[in-house]
């Protein structure tokens, strides 16, 4: 009994790590590399989760499906930043209204394309058991998929000749640009590649969530939420915020429900904030320089 | 007086008796800090006080009373502009104040209109309980050295932290003395504001609870460019710019921010008050995220940094909101996203300040502007 | 019809309070005004045309509709404003009612009570509707009803909610839970056992029929073993699959709302949670068994006062009928045919009593007025103002397909004409206005 209860909480442990990290981790990247609060950011999601729910509904195998989602939702982000995005660096303030603005118009979009349902995405793989009990196996999907992306994303940042550019032009962007750094595309690519995570965190999710066009509502507060209390640093911030959240949040909603875990989660970020000002990356950053 | 006039030219249209009148009127209330300072402003100002008077005996029940909606959440915006656009603190659960306002309004007012019919005390409380509520949590943040986004973080939290408990309080054991909460449905049947005791009672119906909400956004205006353009109100610009700097000068970065914090709450429980009066209703969204949102999209399309803007952004976005909804094509939401899309990339720094030097330039093109502002130095 | 008409001869003064009196005759005053400005607005709802009318004296018949179309109860709303449509097109067509032609105004109220509230005060106060329809949530029906009754304004709430509102200017024709429960509970514990665990939406509509659950329940000698409220922003079902498994009961009662809840079914399934469910919510307005991919829904068993599967000849006829004028609709549910019963009800209320005028029409709706719809005759209980309904009994098969099982006949609103007695202790200008929340 005592240990099918530590796997219960483990396996809520692992899926609320995982939805956390997935709904950020596009968002991090957007906030974190170009300071621009997207709050289109759960449309992106949305927009990716439709792609994917389309394509597979058309007989694409979901595996396909997913990153076609996120390539579909890259593709409309890269159009968005050459339209407007591009016009709102280093105006922090000015890119949340104009996200909110953005997010209105995809929610109601895809309601007139689209109708006010879909067609939901079946969750793959069904239950492992253990004892009398069972869970779904595509929870450890998830998180598995989710510490997957940040660890691509990190090949990226530290391997490739536009990761090296791109953390030049993070920290100097004057600098970067004299040494020959067309900071213009750095941009561009940063935002494609925030909006392709997006849009493949979307794909991922679809199978745990209805179809719906208000479907990245639900998301755009725990993405907020991680990523600010993660802190200056993408990645292992993300991993940090994402690991600490989820420990608060789903042994609270296992004993005293879900509304428990949901108000633990908002506390636990305004205790993390209060301890720790410059996120949690930021304690941890600050120790190591 | 000592104090600094910068007048702004085209006062060689008006007599000099005038202009030198309404300077010495305003006075109080001029300064860089605010947007429009010359005699032609002011006179603009008393004209536009005069229509939004006439206004009632002009158009139809339906607009007061919409229109008196309309201005109680300009307060809202008002507060976020003190802590946010003069002080730096952007705060993006100025809702959480506004609901605890409005609950605080009316659960005393149930309470207590029973027995003295009256509504005073309940005013008070929902302006005060949202202020010390706003102490406790920005003594938490600032005296934690808590700033920029996280600021916005925490209070988005605290706003949505309350919107779960109050969504939760359905049924009769969440009851205040005769105020059921109502939970997720709202708390109905709130009274609306009535002043004075029995039997002496002014109760606000439509048309005096406009003229009151009217009078209360004149009075607060000048309050908040009295304040903006005092001492204090450089100090709240100086955190602002640069807090380091000022903390070097001696200020205590962290309790003058408390303080207008503090202030910022209090405004934002009255327009949370006036708004559970004038609607006989309240309940949770109002404290969820859309609604934090507003306040936020209001202020940034009108122009952070003026109160103008504040005002003008609040009052023009709800009426778009409202006509748009009233229009009830399926295109009306796209609408409005594409209309704050073109608005924040043509106007940078909000409508107000944008309008406000076009009309500088097209008056004050006269070469001789820097004499004019050196004389009025003198 | 039949009734006490005192009202007529009582001095209204004494009985309306003085901001009431305002908004009358203000409104009478500067109707001229109104129409300019309406005009100069650019609202787009053609109502120049009733510009000139002033309440029952116009030419056309205004009926003011708030159905969702955008925002989360989009879902409700579309289905609702169809068929608006198709009622007011169908009324013009066999020559408007009372030969006048009726006028839909229809601002779309997206999901927010804010908006709710505006765009009510806007059709009641500007437009000077004859009668107001619509609202999904109990929340926006509440936001709206102090204009409601401060204004006189007579109104009709299409939806499924939890029951207690008892207003003399309010007519609610969808099923409470109290109404659904009954053959559904019966049914469950004779198939399938005594132990039940209840979800539910963690707000009022979910917390009250959950409270109906329990008393059910215990009147068929059940008992709940597990009881969970889930907040409607949560679309991870995990902890609560978890806590069914450990209670282990015989079946679910799911009182689950919402598109961040319907992922429960699925994620259910792929958890291995094989129970038996029963909802009196879910399949006949958001139509799971459609948009859930199959077998996550198997083994549910629903009670309804309509289905779009419904088979009889009366509801062929409805459904091919709304399905050629919106070949796009998805499923015809609970809400669309509702508001559609609204429309009819009202259609016969101003037949019968020959004029618009509110207090006339809203006397005939309290005579025990019965009506042949898609779903059976229907009545409309004076005391409540609530309609009686068929309430029909299905299970949903392995590829989710419907299978009637059992229809109750007529269930009237019982439990609330234990405190509610609109007939004969409430009048138009003297009403009663209550919502009460305890089962």
């Amino acid at each position: 009994m005592a240990l099918t209860n530590v796997l219960d909480i483990t396996g809520l442990m692992l899926s609320s790590f995982g939805t956390l990290v997935l709904a950020a981790v596009g968002l991090a990247i957007i906030f974190g590399m170009m300071r621009i609060i997207n709050l289109a950011h759960g449309e992106f999601i949305m927009i990716g989760a439709y792609a994917t729910a389309f394509s597979f509904s058309a007989g694409v195998p979901l595996a396909l499906a997913i990153p076609i989602g996120g390539l579909v939702t890259g593709i409309v982000g890269l159009v968005l930043e050459r339209l407007i995005i591009r016009h709102l660096y280093d105006r922090l303030v000015d890119s949340m209204v104009a996200t909110w603005g953005i997010s209105l118009i995809f929610a109601q979009g895809m309601l007139i394309i689209a109708g006010p349902s879909f067609s939901d995405v079946p969750t793959p793989l069904g239950p492992i058991s253990y004892g009398d009990f069972s869970m779904s196996l595509y929870r450890v999907v998830l998180a598995a998929s989710a510490i997957g992306l940040l660890i691509a994303l990190y090949g990226i940042y530290t391997y490739t000749t536009y990761g090296r550019h791109a953390r030049a032009t993070m920290q100097d962007e004057e600098t970067a640009r004299s040494l020959g750094v067309n900071t213009d595309r750095i941009y561009m690519i940063t935002f494609f590649i925030g909006s392709v995570m997006a849009g493949i965190a979307g794909g991922l999710l679809s199978p745990i969530v209805s179809i719906v066009p208000t479907l990245g509502q639900s998301y755009i507060i725990e993405a907020f939420v991680t990523v600010i209390v993660a802190g200056p640093s993408v990645i292992l911030g993300t991993i940090l915020s994402g690991f600490s959240l989820s420990v608060v949040n789903a042994p609270v909603s296992q004993w005293a429900g879900s509304f428990a875990g949901r108000v633990a989660l908002l506390v636990a970020a305004i205790v993390i904030i209060r301890l720790l000002p410059e996120g949690i990356s930021g304690y941890w950053m600050e120790g190591g320089e | 007086m000592s104090e600094k006039k910068p007048t702004l030219p085209g006062n060689e249209f008006l007599p000099s008796i005038v202009v030198d009148g309404l300077d010495r009127v305003f006075a109080p209330f001029n300064g860089p800090n605010t947007i429009g300072n010359s005699p032609i402003f002011w006179i603009a100002f008393l004209l536009v006080a005069l229509v939004a008077l006439a206004y009632p005996a002009v158009t139809t029940p339906f607009r007061v009373l919409n229109t008196t909606g309309y201005v109680v959440w300009i307060f809202l915006a008002l507060s976020l502009t003190l802590i946010w656009g003069y002080t730096g603190i952007f705060s993006f659960g100025q809702t959480a104040f506004f609901g605890l306002g409005g609950y605080t309004f009316g659960v005393v007012a149930k309470n207590l209109v029973q027995v003295t019919g009256a509504t005073n005390l309940a005013l008070l409380a929902a302006v005060v309980l949202p202020a010390v509520f706003a102490v406790v949590v920005g003594y938490f943040m600032f005296y934690g050295r808590v700033s920029g986004v996280y600021v916005a973080i925490i209070t988005l939290a605290v706003t949505l932290i309350l919107e779960l408990l109050f969504g939760r309080t359905a049924g009769p054991q969440y009851t205040i003395g005769a105020a059921e909460l109502g939970g997720f449905n709202g708390m109905t049947n709130i009274p609306s504001l009535a002043f004075g005791i029995e039997p002496v009672l002014v109760e606000l119906d439509p048309v005096p609870m406009y003229y009151f909400v009217v009078g209360l956004l004149i009075a607060g205006y000048l309050a908040l460019r009295y304040v903006v353009n005092s001492n204090y109100g450089y100090v709240l610009i100086a955190v602002r710019e640069n807090e380091a700097r000022t903390e070097m000068f001696g200020y205590d970065i962290r309790k003058i921010k408390l303080q207008a914090f503090a202030i910022g709450g209090a405004m934002a429980g009255l327009s949370g008050a006036l708004f559970a009066s004038w609607n006989n209703f309240i309940s949770p969204p109002v404290m969820g995220i859309v609604t934090a949102a507003l306040p936020v999209i209001w202020v940034t399309v009108g122009g952070r940094q003026t109160i103008l803007g504040a005002i003008f952004g609040a009052l023009g976005l709800q009426f778009l909101d409202s006509e748009l909804a009233a229009a009830g094509s399926e295109f009306s939401v796209v609408a409005l996203g594409v209309i704050l899309l073109g608005v924040i990339l043509y106007f940078s720094d909000g409508v107000v300040p944008a309008i406000a030097s076009r009309i500088e330039d097209r008056i004050g093109s006269s070469p001789d502007e820097s004499v004019v502002l050196e004389e009025s130095d003198a | 019809m039949g009734r006490d008409n005192s009202w007529r001869n009582a001095s209204d003064a004494t009985l309306t309070n003085s901001r009431r009196r305002f908004l009358k005759t203000a409104a009478g005053g500067s109707v001229g005004l109104s129409a300019m400005l309406a005009g100069c607005s650019g609202n787009g709802n053609g109502n120049g045309g009733n510009g000139g009318g002033n309440g029952g004296d116009s030419e056309t018949i205004t009926i003011g509709d708030l159905s969702p179309r955008s925002g989360p109860n989009a879902l409700y709303g579309t289905p609702m404003h169809n068929s608006a449509q198709l009622a007011v097109e169908e009324m013009n067509e066999n020559g408007g009612l009372l030969g006048r032609e009726v006028e839909l105004v229809d601002p779309d109220p997206q999901s927010d009570t804010g908006v709710y509230q505006e765009q009510a005060r806007r059709l009641i106060l500007e437009d000077q509707v004859d009668v107001l329809m619509g609202g999904v949530t109990s929340a926006s029906r509440e936001a709206m009803r102090p204009t409601i009754s401060e204004n006189q304004q007579l109104y009709f709430y299409p939806a499924l909610y939890e029951g207690g509102v008892c207003d003399e200017y309010i007519h609610l024709t969808g099923p409470t839970p109290s109404q659904q429960m009954l053959p559904l509970v019966q049914y469950m514990v004779e198939e399938f056992g005594t132990e039940v665990y209840t979800i539910a939406a963690d707000y009022n509509f979910g917390q009250i029929s959950a409270r109906w659950a329990e008393r059910y329940v215990g009147n068929e000698g059940g008992e709940i073993i597990g009881e969970e409220f889930i907040p409607l922003d949560v679309s991870d079902h995990g902890s609560t699959i978890n806590n069914i498994q450990d209670a282990d009961p015989d079946w679910i009662m799911s009182l689950i709302v919402g598109s961040n809840h319907v992922p429960f079914y699925s994620q259910a399934e792929s958890s291995g949670l094989n129970k038996p469910m029963a909802s009196t919510v879910s399949i006949g307005s958001a139509y799971e068994h459609i948009t859930v991919d199959p077998p996550a829904l198997e083994s549910m068993y629903t009670a309804w006062n309509y289905m779009e599967e419904i088979p009889t000849d009366a509801n062929e006829d409805f459904v091919s009928r709304y399905r050629e004028r919106f070949p796009e609709t998805e499923y015809l549910n609970q809400h669309g045919f509702s508001h559609y019963v609204s429309y009819k009800l009202y259609e016969m209320a101003v037949e019968e009593a020959g004029t618009v005028e509110m207090p006339e029409v809203n006397d005939v709706l309290e005579s025990g007025l019965s009506i042949s719809t898609a779903a059976g005759e229907l009545s409309l209980d004076p005391a409540t103002h609530h309609l009686s309904h068929n309430i029909y009994l299905a299970e949903v098969g392995e590829d989710h397909s419907i299978n009637f099982l059992d229809t109750t006949e007529n269930v009237e609103p019982e439990w609330l004409r234990e405190r509610c007695s609109l007939d004969t202790e409430s009048t138009w200008d003297d009403p009663t206005s209550e919502f009460f929340t305890d089962v």
